[in-house]
């Protein structure tokens, strides 16, 4: 935030992707509100496992980590909601293919 | 450009100069739960609508499934120092780095995208006007927030809007839930294969775990680098913040599972969702919804302040190309 603005690009562009994005759910009116907010959730469910397991990587590699890599639980759990999100996200698939 | 060690060298000697300083330090862990967006809100309520109580055994496993991830992002930060584009630049790949920051500039958009236009409707249902321009207005005062105001106000902002959310705890005991059968099934795990059933979870999982709280999270370490707290002091932080933020989620399924389930309203809109505050606010509670997702748009911020973090990435991949 105190940061330069000058290189801010990448912050404009969500901005302005998220702009367009909220006026042509408004101006479309395909989706309403409440299915815009939800499907979004939804497909962030579905990008999870991908950011789950970069920062299971990086967390697992002693290279970057040093002595502070991840701890069992964390390794329990991240692996969980991995498996989860995958699975779910499948089964999803699959009954959309059937 | 003068001289300079090629880029992935210079970062992996930042990281390792910052791990011997947090050898002499131990490593801080600053966190704090961002709390619940729009999308949050009505993904809550629209999952105890659509499931009952049938997924709140997976809410509950979500909570250390959250907790596991944050802290792994967090000490990441901490660590290397380093954005996760910078790290995965440094040690892994460009082409990974690219794609990760794709997956979360969609994530981020959408979402973003989304809250920004529920906020722009309840302007319009409140105050009348066209909703694009309240959109432009909305995403204007956000935007000069992030960029102009200091880190310190958004989350002084944030940490107050996160105790408002309290009134769905009220909300979900003045609902009159039947509490054994509460229990039995946020205890006992059960699954079902109808596609709505899917969805929701997917949608509960996602909005729980959001990708762009691991980035948040990144940018936050970076910004009160210079004050290092004792680790376990902070991770217990962590841990209040997000059984806190469970909590509300929550107490969000239980009055959506007890008002919404088996009645087919169709919730098509903000004014359906109202109907889950009634018990805690009578009449106003429409005017609650409102004034909350007008207030939760500090979650937009922490959208933001992903997008601040990302923008490293774009002048990085100038910088190196």
């Amino acid at each position: 935030m105190d940061n330069l603005i000058s290189d801010a690009k990448g912050f404009y562009l969500v901005f302005i992707g998220a702009i367009f994005v909220g006026a042509a759910i408004n101006l479309t009116h395909s989706l309403n509100v409440v299915d815009a907010l939800y499907y979004s959730q939804v497909l962030d469910g579905m990008l999870i496992p991908v950011l789950i397991a970069i920062a299971w990587l990086i967390s697992n590699n002693s290279k970057i980590m040093g002595d502070h890599t991840a701890s069992r639980f964390e390794n329990l759990f991240s692996v969980l909601a991995f498996s989860v999100t995958v699975t779910l996200s499948g089964v999803m698939f699959g009954q959309w293919l059937r | 450009m003068p001289d300079k060690p090629p880029l992935r060298q210079r970062i992996r000697e930042d990281i390792a100069k910052n791990r011997r300083r947090i050898k002499e330090l131990g490593p801080g862990l600053i966190t704090s739960g961002a709390g619940d967006d729009p999308a949050g809100i009505v993904t809550y309520t629209v999952v105890g609508a659509t499931t009952g109580f049938s997924q709140l055994w997976l809410l509950l496993l979500s909570t250390p499934m959250m907790i596991a991830i944050q802290s792994m992002a967090a000490r990441i930060a901490i660590v290397t120092g380093k954005s996760l584009p910078e790290i995965t630049t440094a040690f892994y790949s460009k082409k990974l780095t690219v794609f990760m920051v794709l997956i979360l500039a969609v994530a981020n958009i959408l979402t973003i995208g989304a809250d920004l236009n529920a906020m722009a409707a309840i302007f319009h249902i409140l105050f009348g006007f066209p909703t694009i321009h309240w959109l432009l207005l909305v995403t204007a005062f956000i935007a000069a927030l992030v960029i102009f105001g200091s880190y310190r106000t958004v989350k002084k902002v944030l940490i107050w809007l996160t105790a408002v959310p309290g009134v769905y705890i009220v909300s979900a005991i003045l609902a009159n839930p039947p509490v054994l059968k509460m229990l039995a099934d946020t205890f006992i795990p059960q699954i079902h294969l109808q596609s709505a059933w899917i969805v929701a979870a997917l949608g509960m999982l996602g909005t729980t775990i959001s990708p762009y709280l691991m980035f948040w999270q990144a940018s936050e370490e970076r910004e009160e680098k210079t004050s290092v707290v004792q680790a376990d002091e902070a991770n217990f932080d962590t841990v209040v913040g997000m059984v806190w933020s469970n909590l509300l989620a929550y107490a969000m399924i239980v009055t959506g599972a007890v008002l919404l389930y088996g009645t087919h309203a169709d919730i098509q809109d903000v004014r359906t969702l109202a109907v889950t505050l009634r018990p805690a606010a009578g009449e106003c509670a429409f005017v609650f919804v409102g004034d909350h997702r007008f207030g939760l748009s500090g979650d937009s911020c922490a959208g933001g302040l992903d997008g601040l973090r990302r923008r490293r990435y774009f002048r990085l991949a100038g910088g190196d190309g």
